[in-house]
C-alpha cells in the first residue's frame, strides 16, 4: 500500500506523541501513581522520566529501521507467521477499553449522572469512526489544533491554582526506603509512555523535514513529563496527600480550587475539555493501528469495545480493580514484544 | 449507506433523550444546611427563591426555609421533596452549619455525604453554631443569612484574622490527617443577629471547647495565616498596631521547636504618652509589643495543652522534617517575636493637651 | 470551393426567420455582399459608420477588406457554426462567395462603474465591477501592469456560451491548480451559467463542507491583491461578481484596509474578526447548555437573576433558544430580499417582535434578545454572504449538541466542526492552511500582522 501522498509535518507528529503522553495521566494514571508511591509521587514522575529513555530508544530503533515502510510492513519482512501482530493488536485492544471506559465513566459522573454509558459511548464511537474514515493526514491535523489548544488550557489550570498553594504538603520526602518511588514510577511508565509505539504504523519517510525528528520527540516528552509533575505537585499540595488518595480523579478536583483574578472560579468543567481532546486522539490513534496492522475495519474494533463495557467493566470499582492488576501486565509485554522486534532487526542487520 | 448514516445520527441524538435536562426553574438552589441530630438528623435549609416577585425590581428575594428529617442527611435532603417540589441543588452552598450538640457527639458521620457528592463544590464554609433557629433570624440587610455569613468570613480572613476560614476541602484535609486537630468558627445569635464570637477546638472529631476570639488570632499567627490584623497592647494605656505582614518560620529539632514571628506593621492609635519622635520610644513600643505576644502564646500554648488537642499542627510540622514528637506537654516550644513598626500614620506626634 | 452564401439560407431556417437578425444586401458593381447582424446585439451607428460606409469606398476583395475597412477590429472565418457563434455575440458578418469576415460591433449600452455595494471599506478605491466583462478585465488591468498578467478565454454553457475568463500572474501561479481548472472548464457540459456562482459547482466545490472555498468579490482592488499572492481570479460574463480561488479560511477575515494601515491597528482589528467569528458561532449554544446542563458554571447571581426572568416564560430552555434563532434567520433573509417600498417598515416591525413586544408577552426571557442581538451583531463583520450562511449551518449543530448533552455535546460538536473543517482539501491544499500544517511564514499574516511590506 502506497502512503506516500500523505505527508505528515513534523510539528503535527510531535502534536501526536504530545497527545498519546499526556491522556491517561489525568485519570488511571495519577490514581495509580498517587496509591503507590503516596508523597514521593515527584520523584516517581523524574525516575519514569529517565526510564522512559528506554522506551524512546526501543521506539527509534523500530522506527529507523527501513524508513520507507509502516509497522505492517516491517512485521511482514520480519517475521513470517502473524503471532506478533495479533498479540499486539489484543494488547493494544484491552488498553483502547481501558482508556474508552476511562474517558467515558468520567463524563458520565461528573456532567451527566442520569444518562447511560451507552449514548456517551456510541458517540464519541461515531467521531471515532469518522476521523478514522479520513485518513491518518486528517487524525494529525486535527491533532495539531487541539493540541494547541489543550496546551492553552492547561496553562491557564497551571497559574491559576497558585492561590491555595501550600507546599510544606509535599514533605516529608523520601520517608521509607526507595521502594515506594519505584513502584509508582513503573506504574507511570506503563499507563502513560507505553502509546508512543503506537506512532510506529506512520512510516518515517511520510514525515516532511525528518533530520532532527528524534529531538523533537525528546523535547515534546520532556515537556509532557514537566506538566506532569506540576500537576502531581499541585495536587498534593492543595488537596494534602490523605485527601487526594481519596478521590477517583485528584487532578480534577484541584481544579475545583483555581481562581483567576479573584472573580472567575468555577472553571473547572471547562478546563477539563483538554482532557477529552487528548483522549479523543489518543483513542482514534489506536484504532487506527489496529485497523491498519490488521486490516479489521474501525466499525468492528468499536462494536467489540462498545460490548466491553456493557460486560465486562460493569462499575467503576470492578474497573479500578482489573485496571491496577492487568494494564501493566499488557503494557509490559508490549514492551517486550517490541524488544523481540528490535532483536529480530539487529539480527536482520548482521546477515545482511 | 449513507442515507442510513445521515439518518440514524440525528435520531440517536435525540434519543440521549436529554436525561440530564434540568430547567432552571426545576432548581431549588440551596445557600446553607443547618443540622442537628435528636435520634433522626433535623435539617434546615434555606432556599433561594427564583419567581419572580411583583415587589421591587433589584431586591434579592427573601429565602425560604425548609426543615426536613431523615436517619441519614441524604434521605433528610430528599425529603424536603414532602414540601416543595424542587429538587435540591446544592452547588452554590457557601455555609455549612453544625449543631454544637451534634459536634460533641461528633462530626465524622456528617462529611460523607458531601464529600462523595459530584454536585457539591467543596468550598463552603463549615461553622459550628451554639444556637437552634439560627437560619430563621431575619436579616435586615438585603443579603440573605447565608450570604452574609460567607462575605463576613472571607473580610475576617482578610482583616482581622479572628476566625479560622475553614472550607469543606481543609476540613476533609485535616479530618484525614492524623497529625492535625479541627479548629471550626462558632456562631450564636445576639441581639436578633448572628455573631461569630468563639472558635470550637476539636479532638479527633468531638468537639471539646471554645477559645477565645483573641486567642484565634495568636492561633493564626503560629499557623501563619494572618494578612492582616489588628493587636493591642495593655499596657497602662492602648496602643494599637496594625499588622500589614506576618511569616512564622519554624526550626525543627528533636522534641524541640522554634517559631519565629516576624511581624511588620504600622501604629494606627495611641492614647498614651510616649515621645514618638524619638526612635528608642519606637523600640519601646516594640518592645512591649514583643513581650506582650509572646505571653499571650504560651499562656494559649498552656491552654491547649491541658486540653491536649493539637490544634496548631505541631505533630505535622515534626512528622514533615522528620524528627521525633514526644506529645504536646513534653516538647520545648520557645517563641522569639519580631516586630518592625515602620511608619505611623499621619502624626509625627501623639495628640496630647500641651 | 464552398459557396458561402448557401449558410444565408442555412442560417435563416435555423433560426426561424427571426425579424432580429438583419440581412442586408449589397450590390456594388455587380458583387454582391451580405451583411449579417443581430439588432439587439449590436450597435447600429457604428455598423453604418464603420462598415456600411466604409465599404462604399474601398475594393470588395478580401485583401482590400481586411486592410483598408474602418472597423476596429476584423477575423477572418470560415464555417458556418463560426457564423453563428459571432452572429451571437454581437458581431457583424460580411459575407460573400469566397470570403466571412466577422467585425466587433457590439452594443455599448452597458451599467457604468458604480460603487461597490456590498463590500465597504473606509479607505480605498471605490470601483466595482460591472456586469461587461471587458470592462472587469480593464478594471484589473488598469492595477497590474504587467506582461505576465495572461487571461484566458474558455465558453461554457451549451446554450448559454457564456465567455469565462481566467486571470492569472505567471510565475506566482501554482500551475497544478490551473490545470485542473482547465481540465475542468474544458469539459464541462452544462446547459447555461447564469452567474459566477454555478462556476464554483464546475471547479469542484465539494457541496457538503458548508464553508466557502472561493472568494466572491466586487472590489478589483481586492482582486489585484490576490492575484499578486498567487491565486486565480475568474471573470464571468454578465456578473458583477468575480471568484477568485483557491480561498483558504484564513483569507475570508482580511480585507484590504489592512494593509493600508500599522501593523498593531490591522493586527487588533483581526483579532476582533476572529472573536466575531466564535461568538457568532458559540454563544446561542453556550446559553443553552449553561442555563440547562451546567448550571455550575454560572455566578449565584447570574442563576438566581435568570432563574427570575426564565420563571414566567412557558418554553423550555432550548425551544425558546430555536424559535428565536429563526426568528432572526427569517428576519435577516427578508431584509435582503424585500424591495425598497416595504422594505424599511417591515424589519422596522421584525425588530420589534423580537424586542420588547416579546418580552412583555411573556414569550421569550430577556437574556435570550441580548443572545440574539450578539449572535446577529457578530456575523456583520464579514463581507462574504457564504461565510455567513455556512456558520449558520454549524451554529444549528452546537445547538442540537447542547440542547442534548450540554457542555459535552458542544465539545463533540467542534470535534466534528474541526474534523470538517480540516478535511477539506482545495486542490490538494489543506483548507486550514496557515494554521494546522503550520507554516510559520504564513502564520505572519493570519491573525495578526508581523510583517509590514506585503
Amino acid at each position: 500500500m502506497n502512503y506516500m501522498k500523505d505527508k505528515i509535518d513534523k510539528l503535527e507528529f510531535c502534536s501526536m506523541v504530545f497527545m498519546l503522553i499526556m491522556s491517561p495521566f489525568l485519570g488511571m494514571g495519577i490514581y495509580n501513581l498517587l496509591k503507590f508511591s503516596n508523597n514521593d509521587a515527584v520523584i516517581s514522575i523524574f525516575i519514569s522520566y529517565i526510564l522512559n529513555i528506554i522506551i524512546f530508544l526501543i521506539f527509534k530503533y523500530i522506527f529507523d529501521y527501513k524508513p520507507k515502510l509502516d509497522l505492517n510492513e516491517k512485521l511482514n519482512t520480519l517475521f513470517k507467521t502473524k503471532y506478533i501482530k495479533i498479540s499486539l493488536a489484543l494488547l493494544f485492544f484491552i488498553n483502547l477499553t481501558a482508556l474508552s471506559y476511562n474517558i467515558n465513566s468520567f463524563i458520565i459522573s461528573q456532567f451527566l449522572s442520569e444518562t447511560p454509558i451507552i449514548f456517551i459511548v456510541i458517540i464519541l464511537s461515531i467521531l471515532i469512526i469518522y476521523i478514522n474514515k479520513k485518513g491518518i493526514q486528517i487524525i494529525s491535523r486535527v491533532s495539531t489544533f487541539l493540541a494547541l489548544l489543550s496546551i492553552i488550557l492547561i496553562l491557564i489550570a497551571i497559574f491559576g491554582s497558585y492561590s491555595t498553594f501550600d507546599l510544606t504538603n509535599i514533605l516529608p520526602i523520601l520517608k521509607d526506603n526507595i521502594k515506594s518511588p519505584l513502584l509508582g514510577s513503573f506504574y507511570t511508565l506503563t499507563i502513560n509512555s507505553i502509546y508512543i509505539f503506537v506512532l510506529l504504523i506512520i512510516p518515517k519517510e511520510n514525515i516532511n523535514n525528518n533530520q532532527k525528528l528524534n529531538k523533537y520527540i525528546f523535547i515534546t516528552s520532556s515537556i509532557v513529563f514537566l506538566i506532569f509533575i506540576a500537576i502531581t505537585t499541585y495536587t498534593i499540595s492543595v488537596l494534602g496527600i490523605n485527601l487526594a488518595l481519596m478521590y477517583h480523579y485528584p487532578a480534577y478536583i484541584t481544579m475545583k480550587e483555581i481562581t483567576i483574578f479573584g472573580f472567575i472560579d468555577k472553571i473547572e468543567n471547562f478546563i477539563i475539555i483538554h482532557w477529552i481532546f487528548e483522549m479523543f486522539i489518543t483513542l482514534s490513534l489506536i484504532v487506527y493501528f489496529i485497523s491498519k496492522l490488521t486490516n479489521i475495519k474501525p466499525i468492528i474494533i468499536i462494536t467489540f469495545n462498545i460490548l466491553f463495557h456493557i460486560t465486562i467493566f460493569t462499575n467503576s470499582t470492578k474497573f479500578n480493580y482489573l485496571v491496577t492488576k492487568y494494564i501493566p501486565i499488557s503494557s509490559v509485554l508490549i514492551i517486550i514484544i517490541m524488544l523481540i522486534i528490535s532483536i529480530k532487526i539487529k539480527k536482520s542487520y548482521k546477515t545482511l | 449507506m449513507k442515507i442510513k448514516l445521515i439518518i440514524l445520527i440525528p435520531l440517536l441524538l435525540f434519543l440521549t433523550g436529554c436525561y440530564n435536562y434540568r430547567e432552571l426553574n426545576d432548581l431549588g438552589i440551596t445557600t446553607a444546611i443547618y443540622i442537628k441530630k435528636d435520634k433522626l438528623y433535623e435539617l434546615t435549609i434555606e432556599v433561594l427563591k427564583t419567581e419572580k416577585e411583583d415587589s421591587k425590581e433589584g431586591d434579592m428575594p427573601k429565602p425560604v426555609i425548609f426543615k426536613s428529617s431523615g436517619t441519614t442527611i441524604q434521605e433528610a435532603l430528599r425529603n424536603t421533596i414532602l414540601k416543595s417540589p424542587k429538587r435540591l441543588y446544592a452547588h452554590h452552598m457557601q455555609v455549612l452549619i453544625i449543631d454544637e450538640n451534634l459536634a460533641k457527639e461528633g462530626i465524622s458521620d456528617i462529611l460523607d455525604l458531601f464529600f462523595r457528592d459530584p454536585e457539591s463544590r467543596k468550598q463552603f464554609f463549615v461553622v459550628v453554631s451554639k444556637d437552634d433557629e439560627i437560619l430563621e433570624t431575619d436579616s435586615n440587610l438585603t443579603d440573605t443569612n447565608s450570604k452574609s455569613m460567607y462575605e463576613r468570613i472571607i473580610a475576617n480572613k482578610n482583616f482581622l484574622g479572628n476566625i479560622v476560614p475553614v472550607t469543606f476541602t481543609n476540613l476533609l484535609s485535616k479530618y484525614l490527617n492524623p497529625n492535625i486537630e479541627i479548629v471550626l468558627p462558632s456562631i450564636n445569635i445576639k441581639d436578633d443577629e448572628i455573631v461569630f464570637n468563639e472558635s470550637a477546638i476539636f479532638k479527633k472529631d468531638k468537639l471539646i471547647g471554645y477559645i477565645s476570639n483573641e486567642d484565634t488570632i495568636y492561633l493564626n499567627l503560629i499557623c501563619g495565616k494572618i494578612k492582616d490584623t489588628v493587636i493591642t497592647s495593655k499596657d497602662k494605656n492602648y496602643i494599637t498596631v496594625e499588622i500589614n505582614e506576618a511569616k512564622t518560620k519554624y526550626k525543627v529539632e528533636d522534641n524541640k521547636i522554634e517559631i519565629k514571628l516576624s511581624l511588620i506593621g504600622n501604629i494606627s492609635e495611641i492614647n498614651e504618652q510616649i515621645d514618638l519622635i524619638n526612635p528608642n520610644s519606637i523600640n519601646h513600643i516594640e518592645n512591649i509589643f514583643e513581650e506582650e505576644i509572646k505571653n499571650n502564646i504560651n499562656n494559649l500554648i498552656r491552654k491547649i495543652s491541658d486540653y491536649d488537642t493539637d490544634i496548631f499542627g505541631f505533630q505535622d510540622i515534626f512528622y514533615k522534617y522528620n524528627k521525633n514528637f514526644n506529645g504536646l506537654k513534653n516538647i520545648t516550644i520557645n517563641i522569639s517575636v519580631n516586630m518592625k513598626l515602620k511608619y505611623k500614620g499621619n502624626g509625627a506626634y501623639e495628640l496630647y493637651e500641651r | 470551393m464552398v459557396m458561402y452564401t448557401k449558410y444565408i439560407e442555412l442560417l435563416k431556417r435555423e433560426t426561424n426567420y427571426n425579424k432580429d437578425i438583419i440581412y442586408r444586401e449589397k450590390n456594388v458593381r455587380g458583387k454582391k455582399i451580405y451583411i449579417i447582424f443581430s439588432e439587439s446585439l449590436t450597435d447600429g451607428s457604428s455598423i453604418s459608420e464603420y462598415i456600411i460606409k466604409s465599404l462604399d469606398e474601398i475594393k470588395k476583395d478580401k485583401k482590400a477588406i481586411i486592410n483598408d475597412i474602418y472597423n476596429f477590429k476584423v477575423i477572418e472565418i470560415n464555417t458556418y457554426d463560426e457564423i453563428v457563434e459571432y452572429i451571437n455575440n454581437g458581431f457583424t458578418i460580411i459575407l460573400s462567395k469566397n470570403y466571412i469576415f466577422a467585425l466587433e460591433t457590439k452594443n455599448k449600452s452597458k451599467r457604468s462603474i458604480d460603487i461597490p455595494k456590498g463590500e465597504n471599506t473606509i479607505r480605498g478605491a471605490k470601483d466595482a465591477f460591472t456586469e461587461d466583462f471587458q470592462t472587469n478585465i480593464y478594471l484589473i488591468k488598469k492595477r497590474i501592469k504587467n506582461k505576465n498578467l495572461w487571461i484566458k478565454e474558455y465558453k461554457v454553457g451549451n446554450y448559454t456560451k457564456t465567455t469565462v475568463d481566467i486571470l492569472y500572474i505567471n510565475g506566482k501561479v501554482d500551475n497544478k491548480i490551473l490545470k485542473t481548472i482547465n481540465e475542468k472548464l474544458e469539459n464541462a457540459n452544462i446547459d447555461g451559467i447564469l452567474n459566477s456562482g454555478a462556476i464554483k459547482s464546475i471547479i469542484g466545490e465539494s457541496n457538503i463542507n458548508p464553508m466557502p472555498t472561493t472568494i466572491t468579490t466586487e472590489r478589483p482592488d481586492r482582486v489585484s491583491k490576490e492575484l499578486l499572492k498567487g491565486k486565480i481570479a475568474i471573470i464571468v460574463d454578465n456578473d458583477p461578481y468575480v471568484l477568485i480561488v483557491p480561498a483558504f479560511l484564513n483569507d475570508f477575515f482580511k480585507t484590504t484596509e489592512d494593509y493600508s494601515e500599522k501593523n498593531i491597528n490591522s493586527s487588533l482589528t483581526r483579532i476582533l474578526r476572529y472573536l466575531s467569528f466564535y461568538i457568532a458561532l458559540f454563544t446561542p449554544a453556550l446559553y443553552i447548555a449553561l442555563i440547562t446542563y451546567n448550571q455550575e458554571m454560572l455566578p449565584t447571581e447570574f442563576l438566581v437573576n435568570f432563574a427570575m426572568q426564565r420563571s414566567t416564560v412557558p418554553f423550555p430552555a432550548f425551544f425558546e433558544a430555536f424559535m428565536m434563532i429563526t426568528c432572526f434567520e427569517i428576519l435577516r433573509e427578508s431584509d435582503i430580499r424585500s424591495s425598497g417600498f416595504v422594505g424599511s417598515s417591515l424589519s422596522i416591525v421584525g425588530a420589534l417582535i423580537l424586542g420588547e413586544a416579546a418580552v412583555s408577552a411573556g414569550i421569550v426571557s430577556p437574556i435570550m434578545i441580548i443572545v440574539v442581538a450578539l449572535t446577529a451583531i457578530s456575523s456583520l463583520p464579514f463581507s462574504e454572504y457564504e461565510l455567513v450562511n455556512g456558520l449558520r449551518w454549524y451554529r444549528i449543530l452546537f445547538m442540537i449538541g447542547a440542547s442534548t448533552l450540554g457542555m459535552i455535546g458542544i465539545v463533540y460538536a467542534f470535534i466534528y466542526f474541526i474534523i470538517n473543517l480540516s478535511a477539506t482539501n482545495l486542490f490538494g491544499k489543506p483548507y486550514l492552511m496557515p494554521f494546522v500544517p503550520t507554516n510559520f511564514k504564513s502564520l505572519k499574516d493570519s491573525i495578526i500582522r508581523i510583517n509590514r511590506k506585503e
